[in-house]
């Protein structure tokens, strides 16, 4: 019995340390240099279905923490695919992307980045 | 008189028909030359060309010569390299003076009031509907600033048998020619029966300019931010490899 209850104690802890995790930590969104593409090739604009706002989230997964709302027609700029998600950042004059670094790098602002469902997504060009 | 065009960059026009140190200059890639007169030896053709801005007779070989292509494929093939040699065989960046202003007028074929000063939108596709506008003679073009739009509806004219002038084929179809593109895939994969089902994913196609033994070349815009080259492999029969998520060649039919 008391075995038991350890075990259902364990799990429960587990599931919350899961949960916390999926929630507090951020996975950036990523410059992705390759042979072929230049980074972040695709200019999107949100496109919710219900046309109210669209979530921004810290992680690619409906549990992480919503970062920022977006509201329908908001202009992002795709810079990975990750399952259903895409890695955005919000556009604006100066997000400093840079474009030339050759290599991989985390985007650090100063625009807002994170991840959106790709499906709430609309093709503008790229 | 016969008018050719050079099948590679940097073709050498001689002063006599023989190797040695004779060189009038180079033939850029898919520049005209007028040839004059017959065969000389095993391969020397005279002819005349433009060299440095003047007219010069001269001999090339044949084995670097093709045929024109038909009016509107060899008007998208020039219209490719005239913007690559603009942009300096691809050595020179979007965001230097003047290519900018040359990134603005990408922009402006397909009615979108952007200057090429906003780095952050891909010009890729406009290049592409810059060339084929052009060009000329590509009625019923998507042009769009999105790749995806016009490889749709051409993958679309082909499964529906419509006039169209590009079909879109599997690259186990067709083997691709001048004046053809070639569709890959970004981000996410893509396949050809997405693209026959969907007109909203991420692309990015490349107009070929030279098929050598085992690879095409092709010039795209927004391609290492300059108008550039990229090769992409053929097998030995003349297909595309499918290496650097190829999904597509959009046939030119004109």
């Amino acid at each position: 019995m008391r075995t038991l209850v350890a075990g259902i104690a364990l799990v429960i802890v587990a599931a919350a340390a899961a949960g916390y995790w999926q929630y507090s930590t951020v996975r950036p969104v990523k410059l992705v240099a390759s042979e072929y593409d230049d980074v972040c090739g695709t200019l999107s604009k949100v496109a919710p279905q219900d046309g109210a706002m669209a979530a921004l989230h810290a992680r690619p997964s409906a549990w992480s923490r919503q970062i920022a709302h977006l509201a329908a027609g908001s202009q992002v700029i795709v810079c990975e695919v990750s399952g259903e998600w895409s890695g955005v950042i919000v556009k604006d004059e100066a997000c400093q992307i840079d474009h030339d670094a050759g290599h991989t790098v985390d985007y650090s602002g100063p625009c807002v980045s994170g991840w959106i469902r790709s499906r709430l997504l609309g093709l503008l060009a790229g | 008189m016969t008018k050719q065009h050079a099948l590679a960059d940097h073709v050498n026009f001689r002063k006599t028909p023989k190797f040695g140190s004779n060189r009038l200059g180079s033939l850029h890639l898919a520049q005209e030359v007028n040839v004059t007169g017959a065969q000389q030896g095993d391969r020397w053709m005279p002819a005349t060309a433009a060299i440095d801005g003047a007219t010069v007779s001269g001999f090339v070989s044949k084995n670097v010569l093709r045929d024109p292509l038909s009016g509107p494929r060899e008007a998208l093939v020039q219209e490719c390299v005239k913007q690559w040699l603009r942009f300096d065989r691809g050595k020179r960046k979007e965001n230097e003076q003047p290519f900018v202003r040359f990134v603005g007028e990408f922009w402006q074929s397909i009615g979108m009031d952007l200057d090429g000063l906003d780095r952050d939108v891909p010009w890729s596709a406009a290049f592409i509907s810059f060339a084929v506008r052009t060009a000329g003679g590509y009625n019923g073009f998507r042009f769009a600033a999105a790749h995806s739009r016009y490889v749709h509806k051409a993958i679309r004219a082909k499964l529906d048998n419509a006039s169209h002038p590009f079909w879109g084929l599997k690259i186990s179809e067709h083997k691709p020619e001048l004046g053809d593109m070639v569709c890959r895939w970004r981000s996410s994969k893509i396949t050809y029966a997405h693209a026959a089902t969907h007109e909203a994913f991420q692309s990015h196609c490349d107009i070929v300019v030279q098929v050598a033994g085992d690879h095409v070349l092709t010039i795209g815009g927004n391609v290492s931010h300059s108008v550039r080259h990229t090769r992409y492999k053929i097998n030995a029969r003349g297909f595309l490899t499918g290496e650097g998520n190829v999904y597509a060649v959009l046939k030119n039919n004109r």
